[in-house]
């Protein structure tokens, strides 16, 4: 299962290609602020998604037109797409267990 | 492109290095990204914080690297858990993490500032050649420090020195008598006003000065007696060149006349941060050691190399010896000797004494109370985590219960320790940096300071601070907090036990120590603060207030001393018809600043030779300043060239020449003979601190030479009012002259007292954080023992006590400290002040206003501390104490 970490990253790079300073802006958009990844943080959780296979660093000719050579564009992965959807879907079964509980318990 | 702050650069240095190449610029990148568009305060605590996360990344990455992959139970893996343990379990106690974590910043902040500043003036070598080689020679003629004309020589024996010495291998002189704007270069923009430095043959030789750009004085340039090349310093080929090469070789007119530009000077050779501080230099032209130059009088200061072998010692005996052998040559003082040769009494010094000793008291004095400081810190951190144990002694049981080993405890406690230092250290290195270069920029006339920086000495500096106050101070809470007796610590309320005293007694020790040391403190900066207001109320002899002074004399030659003269009277009378001017004069030097003396004799008295102080005055000067003749007249405007030679003395000139007698209608010579035909009232125009010397005013008129003229002006209007006046009506006679520089007497004298306000605030500030410290160690102290005895007084309040027997009880506790504090503090301040004596102005350092001062203000703060928890004992509700007892046990 992904970290949290991991997973907003992911989640970031699951709707478009993106660079750092953009992922960690979507990120503070997808928790409304309540997550800053910081700086090295951030490339840390990079590097490890990296080596895991879940992303990759657009190099060459995949590098968006217009941008600067200097700016670093990750994708996801197929297998990290699948690892978000995985994680998701856990997320999203805990979650319903969650709600099941609490309503029994509030009636 | 090197982005964001340079110590977070230093900081990226943990980091794993491919970690490090693939993406600092991406970190600070992202990092400047969310500091963009904010406050000062949150980007700098954006920046930390982002500092932080790379400090934590860093030692993840290294404790993965360490253990080799995500295997557990090495060292380091231990210490990690350690680490985060301890920044969990202290992130829970935010309020009490935060509040040690700044105080333990200020006192390293102040601490490495403080280091900085010391560094930059005794430890950094000089940036030259081999420094600790190079002396000062100078003049011992009249007593050191008293004006420039005293410490400097005369030419002719720095060209002795260079010829016959063997202990020096290089000597070579600046002169020291080029005021700041005497001369107008043109070139490009236009002309302005500069400031030129002449130096000897072999000066920059001896010091071991290479040229930025270009090259040095050629050995026939360096002899010429009108210099047809100069150098410009690295500052103003900057800023007026755009620090443009090119310029080498180019020409450039100096007051009318054409120079060649040879070359550039590095942008080390900071001739004002080390010789002259606060003067900027232009450029540098060649002094010729030629006769011509000799009669000048006292104008040289020697720098020189000591040769192989040679010591401090050896030269001053070969430099004695050089003078008695010119001395021997040309007779003493009698007819055969030239008019012109001035006596030689050499002193030979370290160059660095010259430069930096005179302020070794003040940095002595800083030292000592930032130590202090630190000392206080400890004591409050150590008292902080004394408490804080305390109150963990369950936490503490239960792990140990659950067999987790005294070592591991002991680690434990020690580490959180560390971790609030090493935040305060990193805090207090910002901090530090920040300070430093706020010194560094002030104008404060000391020597070096303008070169002081945190470098890797002053971060070195807080590393060592941090990690000796974590060690030393967190050792005993560690090992208190350690040595728990299991059933006693479960029991709640471990009061009474040998354990509980014992701590107490600790606790009460480091607050007495608190408030002893921060008593030192307050005597100190009350000491200084009590010597300001010595100087400030010192009578100078005349009055500053209200008198503006802006220099008016052209950058070019008048065609005859008659049109000079016109011009001046010209101006004179424009400013004195203004309305709301009471009083116009001018003198060739503002006070407090540049200063030198002519050799005088007597005619009257063949043998008496003096030296007064010079200044050259118009008529109406020593009534603008406020400055009264006793006797006799004022300078005349018809005091000129044509008329007899006249001067005024001071009394301190006429009680040493003339003592008892009236010096009207005596005769002297210097410049010329002269009259005497009025005694001034003695002022302080050196410094605010010294006594007048002898002084000499000798009418503007009456000189062909006087290089500046300063106008110096007294009305009734506010200030920006009267310099406007003074502009347009000086505008109104001469229209091309450039009225810059003006300022009123008042900064002037201001200014003069810079560093010591500068050393007076600091005090005070150490002073108030020592106090700020000493009044919570009280606080803490109190309300701790007061909660530790809650069910004592529960049990007194009722069996009948009132609450002002309850109140009383505990503010006996606090004055019993307080007393203690203050008798160990004031007994110490009253040696430990010796160390600011030589600082202090007619203030005694036993002076009993500021140990009674100090008793009173650190008494009533330290009283004021303790009845806040007395009052809450004394509030203590039986019902609820004693319910508590009983579940306390369940």
């Amino acid at each position: 299962m992904l970290r949290t970490n991991q997973f907003h990253v992911l989640l970031a790079l699951a709707e478009e290609d993106r660079h750092g300073s953009a992922i960690a802006d979507d990120v503070l958009a997808q928790t409304e602020g309540s997550l800053r990844l910081w700086p090295a943080t951030l490339y840390r959780t990079l590097d490890e998604l990296v080596e895991s296979g879940f992303i990759e660093e657009l190099t060459g000719s995949r590098h968006p037109d217009g941008e600067s050579k200097r700016r670093r564009y990750y994708s996801a992965t197929p297998e990290g797409r699948a690892a978000l959807s995985d994680t998701a879907r856990r997320m999203s079964a805990l979650a319903g267990t969650a709600q099941h509980r609490l309503g029994k318990a509030a009636s | 492109m090197k982005r964001g702050p340079f110590w977070f650069r230093w900081l990226a240095a943990l980091l794993p290095r491919d970690f490090r190449e693939d993406h600092l610029e991406d970190v600070v990148e992202l990092a400047e990204h969310y500091a963009a568009g904010q406050s000062v305060l949150r980007r700098t605590w954006i920046w930390l914080r982002a500092a932080g996360d790379m400090v934590s990344v860093a030692l993840r990455g290294r404790g993965r690297a360490l253990a080799g992959g995500t295997g557990s139970g090495s060292a380091f893996d231990g210490l990690m858990r350690d680490v985060h343990y301890g920044a969990r379990s202290l992130s829970r106690d935010k309020a009490w993490a935060t509040f040690a974590v700044l105080i333990v910043g200020l006192g390293i902040g102040a601490s490495v500032t403080v280091f900085s500043v010391v560094s930059a003036l005794f430890l950094k070598p000089l940036p030259f050649e081999s420094p600790d080689e190079l002396v000062w020679v100078s003049n011992g003629e009249w007593g050191r420090g008293q004006s420039l004309s005293a410490i400097s020589v005369q030419g002719n024996y720095l060209a002795d020195i260079q010829e016959r010495s063997s202990q020096l291998r290089g000597a070579g002189g600046f002169h020291l008598f080029d005021r700041d704007g005497d001369h107008v270069l043109t070139a490009g923009a236009g002309p302005q006003r500069v400031t030129r430095l002449r130096v000897s043959p072999g000066l920059f030789e001896t010091l071991g000065v290479h040229p930025r750009v270009g090259r040095l004085f050629s050995a026939e340039e360096v002899e010429e007696d009108t210099p047809s090349v100069v150098l410009l310093t690295h500052g103003f080929w900057t800023q007026a060149f755009g620090g443009d090469p090119a310029i080498v070789g180019a020409s450039v007119t100096v007051d009318g006349a054409t120079k060649t530009v040879v070359g550039v000077l590095p942008a080390d050779f900071s001739y004002g941060d080390i010789f002259a501080p606060g003067r900027v230099i232009d450029y540098v032209e060649p002094w010729a050691l030629s006769p011509r130059n000799f009669r000048t009088g006292n104008t040289v200061g020697i720098v020189a190399r000591l040769a192989d072998g040679a010591t401090i010692a050896s030269a001053q005996d070969e430099m004695d010896a050089l003078a008695a052998a010119r001395e021997a040559e040309t007779g003493d003082a009698t007819e055969e000797r030239p008019y012109w040769l001035n006596d030689f009494y050499p002193i030979v010094r370290p160059l660095r004494d010259h430069v930096t000793s005179g302020f070794a008291p003040m940095t002595t004095a800083l030292v000592g109370a930032v130590l202090l400081v630190m000392l206080i810190v400890c004591a409050n951190l150590s008292n902080l985590l004394l408490a804080r144990g305390t109150l963990r002694d369950r936490e503490m049981a239960v792990r140990a219960a659950l067999g987790a080993a005294r070592g591991r405890l002991i680690r434990q406690m020690l580490t959180e320790a560390l971790l609030l230092s090493g935040v305060g250290a990193a805090i207090g290195t910002v901090l530090a940096i920040y300070g430093t270069s706020l010194i560094a920029s002030l104008e404060l006339g000391i020597p070096l300071l303008g070169l002081a920086e945190v470098d890797a000495l002053g971060l070195a500096a807080a590393v060592g601070a941090a990690f000796t106050v974590g060690l030393v101070f967190g050792l005993v809470p560690a090992l208190r907090a350690s040595d728990i007796r299991l059933h006693e610590a479960l029991k709640e309320g471990a009061r009474g036990t040998s354990r509980g005293r014992g701590q107490a007694r600790l606790r009460n020790a480091l607050v007495v120590g608190e408030i002893a040391l921060a008593s030192v403190l307050l005597v100190a900066s009350a000491l200084t603060v009590q010597s300001l207001m010595e100087l400030l109320s010192v009578d100078l002899g005349y009055a500053p207030e209200h008198v503006v002074a802006v220099r008016i004399d052209p950058p070019v030659r008048f065609e005859s001393d008659q049109a000079r003269d016109a011009h001046y009277t010209a101006i004179l009378n424009r400013v004195r018809e203004a309305p709301g001017i009471s009083a116009v004069g001018t003198s060739d030097i503002l006070p407090m600043g540049f200063n030198r003396m002519w050799g005088t004799r007597i005619l009257d008295q063949p043998d008496t030779r003096i030296s007064p102080f010079v200044r050259v005055v118009s008529e109406g000067y020593l009534e603008t300043i406020g400055a009264s003749i006793t006797l006799g007249r004022d300078v005349a405007s018809s005091d000129d060239l044509d008329s007899p030679g006249v001067a005024l003395v001071n009394q301190t000139f006429a009680s040493i020449v003339w003592p008892g007698e009236n010096p009207i209608g005596r005769m002297v010579r210097t410049n010329g003979e002269r009259e005497i035909v009025g005694v001034v009232e003695d002022t302080r125009l050196r410094s605010v601190d010294q006594e007048s010397g002898p002084e000499l005013y000798v009418p503007i008129r009456q000189l062909r030479e006087h290089g500046s003229v300063h106008l110096m002006v007294r009305g009734d209007r506010p200030t920006e009012e009267l310099v406007g006046i003074v502009q347009d009506r000086v505008r109104s006679v001469d229209g091309a002259v450039a009225l810059d520089g003006v300022v009123t007497l008042g900064d002037v004298v201001d200014r003069s007292l810079a560093s010591r306000r500068f050393l007076v605030s600091l005090m005070a500030g150490f002073a108030l954080f020592a106090l700020v410290l000493a009044s919570l160690g009280t606080y803490s102290v109190i309300s701790y023992s007061v909660a530790q005895r809650r069910r004592e007084i529960g049990v007194h309040i009722a069996l009948g006590a009132s609450s002002s027997t309850v109140t009383g009880r505990v503010v006996r506790d606090t004055v019993r400290l307080t007393l203690w504090g203050l008798v160990l503090g004031l007994a110490a301040a009253a040696y430990v002040t010796r160390f600011v004596e030589g600082l202090l102005y007619q203030t005694p350092r036993l002076d009993p206003t500021a140990y009674v001062a100090t008793a009173v203000v650190l008494g009533g703060v330290a009283l004021l501390a303790g009845f806040l928890p007395a009052r809450r004992a004394a509030a203590t509700s039986p019902t609820l104490v004693l319910a508590g007892e009983g579940g306390g046990t369940g």
